[in-house]
């Protein structure tokens, strides 16, 4: 029992941050922009490189995420600020509800134009792994404002258990997160095409923007329960 | 406050061709059938802009999809959703 909360916690956060879309987006150009330009051996290396890329912002960013709350705060987050955390989750919650997706049909992203466009020109320009690969972890930088609380709520159930566990979920938390570009990546090899998956994400984007907010408040009171009151 | 300073590009016919080319490959139309496409719908729509002074990116692209309709739905569909993907 001492482990469950923990890991399910982690295993909460992760699922939240797989329902994200900006790396999703981000793989569909690079895969609209490669299977153009390249033969498809090339475009699974880049998608590859691309996913290696976000696997490893996210593993970097979450581990260096437990190092700081260990070094700062020496233990685990104080009732106080664990509340601080909720307020955030539901704050999230409600702005994920609100504005994570513009209006409209299609799926533009709550990220300024500016950065959307950088993203865009970058995934057609990508030609070599290192590039893609770096598109990976732009993207998932780019989404940081959605992840560091995540990131934050995993780290401090991570540090309460015991060392030999803590790099298994920092790795579950990993794999999870980019889950979806790996199925993404498995729909294309089975022959749907960029616009199939465009067009589901178009028909979905209300219940992916539900799942979202309910999963971010869900979280709020997962901790809010098991942190503060347990 | 600073105005923002609008890019200008001029079209290009061949510009065009290669993009929808690639835009069509990319979705799995044969490269055969996606060159001839490709032709069509660029040849089109430059007559359509040599009748306009200016115009922009979103008109473009509105434009090609409404050529797009004609041969493929789905390639339609890439230019419909041009810069809306995130």
């Amino acid at each position: 029992m001492d482990m469950v909360i923990p890991f399910s916690e982690v295993f909460l956060a992760a699922v939240i941050h797989a329902t994200l879309q900006l790396e999703l987006g981000a793989l569909l150009l690079l895969y609209h922009a490669s299977l153009g330009k390249h033969v498809r051996k090339k475009t699974r290396n880049l998608v590859d490189s691309y996913i290696a890329g976000i696997g490893m912002l996210v593993f970097l960013a979450l581990g260096a995420t437990c190092f700081i709350l260990g070094q700062v705060f020496g233990t685990e987050l104080y009732a106080e600020e664990i509340l601080i955390v909720v307020g955030m989750l539901v704050a999230l919650a409600i702005a994920a509800w609100a504005f994570y997706y513009r209006r409209g049909k299609s799926t533009e992203l709550w990220l300024p134009r500016t950065v959307a466009r950088f993203i865009d020109k970058r995934a057609k320009e990508t030609n070599s792994n290192t590039e893609a690969f770096s598109l990976g972890v732009l993207t998932s930088l780019a989404e940081m404002p959605w992840t560091m609380v995540l990131f934050v709520v995993a780290a401090n159930s991570i540090i309460v258990l015991p060392s030999a566990y803590q790099l298994l979920a920092v790795a579950m938390y990993t794999i999870i997160a980019i889950i979806p570009p790996i199925v993404l990546r498995i729909a294309i090899r089975k022959g749907q095409t960029v616009v199939d998956i465009q067009r589901w994400r178009v028909k979905h984007k209300s219940f992916m923007r539900v799942i979202t907010g309910v999963g971010f408040l869900v979280l709020g009171f997962f901790i809010f329960a098991f942190e503060v009151l347990g | 406050m600073k105005r923002k300073k609008v890019e200008q590009i001029s079209f290009s016919e061949k510009g065009l061709r290669d993009d929808v080319l690639e835009s069509a490959v990319a979705i799995g139309i044969p490269e055969g059938t996606a060159g001839a496409i490709a032709e069509k719908v660029a040849a089109k729509t430059a007559v359509w802009v040599a009748t306009r002074a200016v115009i922009t990116s979103d008109d473009l692209y509105r434009r090609v999809a409404q050529e797009a309709e004609k041969y493929s739905a789905d390639l339609a569909y890439v230019y419909q959703n041009r810069g809306k993907i995130i």
